[in-house]
């Protein structure tokens, strides 16, 4: 049997105020390799703190987390960052893309903080960029791409660092539906291709592609049945 | 194109088909459990910071600015002010080396007596001396005020022997004074003359009653030519003007003087009111060596009763105002590079707030708070090394066309080149510091919301 990915303990996250805000509450999860997890609720239900401390963005107040088998509550900020560099790929809404580099440069940006030789991330780039269906863009700068296009660039730069597990905070919350269909129709390619997803996302039929559920309410996360095998 | 490349995404992964819990991406190049820190080599830190810059070229160029007129205010201060003294010093330097004064040290030591220690023909003892150009003695004398009578000289006479209540304008004389003076202290003291000639042998040597005006005597007695003969009268003495000084050089004591040949003013007015001088013009480098002989060459029985000043010691006097401009100028320069840093970590901080999104973006791509901080303070410091470059750049040019423009010999130390960039690089890290710093503290979670 193979180690999950995430594994949680009472993992929760509280903002101190005052007062002070239960964004989780103590939540068990075990993200297994290969997952394709969406997480659903109401805005301000926890969906982004969830998210901000699966990618060690924020560190939980209370609980266990083991990432890949590493027991995150341990980490300095160093070792936190250095994690987060190698082990996960982020994916955003807004896409945060450096407007003023190209398509490559973008996606070479991953691994940068990890010490990779240029000549390898530049490498790694034009691959990932190729499986995202961009090489013709490769030298464009993001303000030339539609919005499905940069949210690809954007995938391609979070796969480019070899993660774990993706994390995608609202994927296609930018995009119009024809767009979202391209992004959803790539996640699901992703999937196939083993990759570990965990999105927070506001589309249901986003939702619906996804192997599980969890639906996020007042902090308090629940795990719907499997919608797919 | 996602939905042909499942392929190519399973040979990427080499995982596509398991039925059991799939494999990470990464599972083919499993990595060691142990967690890695982060690190960054730095010439991607250089790239990445000069990246930034070049991709927002105005804003960079905007920046700069600031220091760019700091170092070049650093730089054209320093070297006008090198190429202002090159001038002020060669100017002194002339006038050290050219110049020996001799003074009639018995007159000074007894007053009272009122010796008068120089011979008669001054002049001709020292243009013999290697080296002299020009020399002469001059000596004010205690005398009636002068008072110009116009025409003939014999009509001035008459004229002289008139009662006060004449109508003449005695009052113009009251401020001038009478001096007497030899054939080669006009030339020694570099004076000009305007109109006329100044007194040669003759008029010395037969003691011809004839006067020379200083500039200020001349407009004070209204006499503007001497073609009219014009005379002026020293108590019952008439003179005949025969040249008039337009300037008079490094004795600007004549200036109002009615100047008489020496050996007839003190014939007719008895010794000088305070010690005579003689004024000895030299060959540059011979000054030192003439004032050591002249006072033999003038007097070998008693050279003690003549001094001879040494030419003064300009090069302390140079220096302490050279240190005083340059302070002051220094100064002017510091404010102006404080102006430059202020610009900088303004911008910089204003560019930590709108780059919240890049700098939540690199700490999720694996940046430590150390990285963002390198990131800032590099992009400041070569900002402040770009505007040191070309703040260096315009201030040579700015000493280059000062000193073109005054047709002077352009002086720059070749240490201010690379110390412009330097002082720039200071200014980048210093006015970088703080907003890199802020930017170091940005917590990633809020970095990203913020974009």
């Amino acid at each position: 049997m193979t180690d999950p990915v995430v594994e949680w303990r009472q993992v929760a996250r509280t903002y101190p105020g005052p007062p002070a805000v239960h964004a989780l509450e103590p939540t068990d999860l075990t993200i297994w390799p290969g997952d394709f997890a969406a997480v659903v609720g109401p805005s301000g239900s926890g969906k982004s703190t969830l998210l901000n401390v699966l990618g060690l963005l924020n560190q939980p107040t209370a609980g266990s987390y083991r990432l890949d088998g590493v027991a995150t509550e341990q980490l300095t900020p160093a070792q936190r960052a250095g994690v987060r560099g190698r082990r996960i790929g982020f994916v955003f809404q807004s896409f945060h893309l450096l407007n003023h580099r190209t398509v490559l440069d973008n996606v070479a940006l991953a691994g940068t903080y990890d010490k990779t030789p240029r000549a390898t991330r530049l490498a790694r780039a034009a691959e990932v960029i190729d499986l995202v269906g961009l090489t013709p863009r490769l030298g464009a700068l993001p303000s030339t791409l539609s919005g499905g296009e940069r949210q690809r660039v954007a995938i391609a730069r979070a796969l480019a660092a070899r993660p774990t597990v993706l994390l995608c905070d609202e994927p296609t919350g930018n995009l119009d539906s024809a767009r979202s269909q391209e992004i959803i129709a790539l996640f699901e390619t992703m999937h196939q291709a083993g990759f570990t997803i965990v999105m927070v996302t506001h589309d249901e039929t986003l939702a619906a592609r996804a192997r599980r559920r969890l639906d996020v309410l007042d902090g308090v996360v629940r795990e719907t049945e499997r919608v797919r095998p | 194109m996602a939905k042909d490349g499942g392929e190519r995404w399973n040979q990427s992964s080499g995982t596509a088909g398991s039925s059991e819990p799939v494999p990470v991406a990464g599972a083919g190049r499993r990595r060691s459990l142990e967690p890695a820190v982060s690190r960054v080599s730095l010439r991607d830190q250089l790239r990445e910071a000069i990246a930034s810059i070049a991709c927002r070229p105005v804003r960079s160029l905007l920046t700069i600015t600031g220091t760019v007129l700091g170092c070049a205010a650093f730089v054209a201060i320093l070297g006008l002010t090198d190429t202002a003294r090159g001038q002020i010093t060669n100017r002194f330097n002339e006038l050290e080396a050219t110049t020996v004064t001799v003074v009639d040290a018995a007159a000074q030591n007894n007053p009272s007596g009122q010796p008068y220690s120089f011979p008669d023909d001054v002049g001709a003892r020292l243009r013999p001396l290697n080296g002299v150009v020009d020399a002469g003695v001059y000596f004010s004398v205690y005398a009636t005020r002068p008072v110009l009578v116009p025409g003939q000289p014999a009509e001035a006479a008459t004229i002289a022997n008139r009662p006060q209540s004449d109508g003449l304008d005695r009052a113009a004389g009251a401020s001038l004074t009478v001096w007497g003076a030899e054939g080669g202290t006009l030339a020694a003291a570099g004076a000009q003359l305007a109109s006329g000639v100044w007194f040669d042998d003759f008029h010395l040597l037969t003691g011809q009653p004839v006067a020379v005006l200083g500039p200020a005597a001349a407009a004070s007695l209204g006499v503007a030519t001497v073609r009219t003969n014009p005379t002026v009268f020293v108590g019952d003495d008439s003179y005949t003007v025969i040249g008039l000084l337009s300037d008079s050089g490094a004795l600007p004591e004549l200036g109002n003087a009615v100047l008489l040949p020496a050996p007839l003013a003190r014939q007719r007015y008895g010794p000088p009111l305070n010690p005579a001088h003689a004024l000895i013009r030299t060959d540059l480098g011979a000054a030192r060596l003439i004032a050591r002989q002249a006072p033999y060459a003038l007097d070998h029985s008693y050279p003690d009763n003549l001094g001879a000043i040494p030419p003064p010691d300009w090069s302390m006097v140079t220096d302490d105002v050279n240190a005083s401009l340059n302070g002051l100028l220094l100064g002017l320069a510091a404010i102006a590079l404080v102006i430059g840093c202020v610009a900088i970590a303004n911008t910089t901080l204003v560019a930590v707030m709108e780059r919240a999104g890049e700098i939540g973006l690199r700490q999720a791509l694996g940046a430590k708070p150390v990285h963002i901080l390198a990131q800032f303070l590099t992009e400041s410091v070569i900002l402040g090394a770009l505007g040191g470059v070309l703040g260096a750049a315009v201030g040579v040019a700015a000493v280059l066309i000062g000193s073109l423009a005054r047709q002077w010999t352009p002086v720059l130390d070749p240490w201010l080149l690379p110390l412009a960039p330097a002082v720039g690089v200071l200014v980048g890290a210093l006015a970088g510091l703080y907003p890199a710093w802020r930017a170091s503290r940005v917590p990633p979670a809020a970095a990203l919301q913020r974009l």
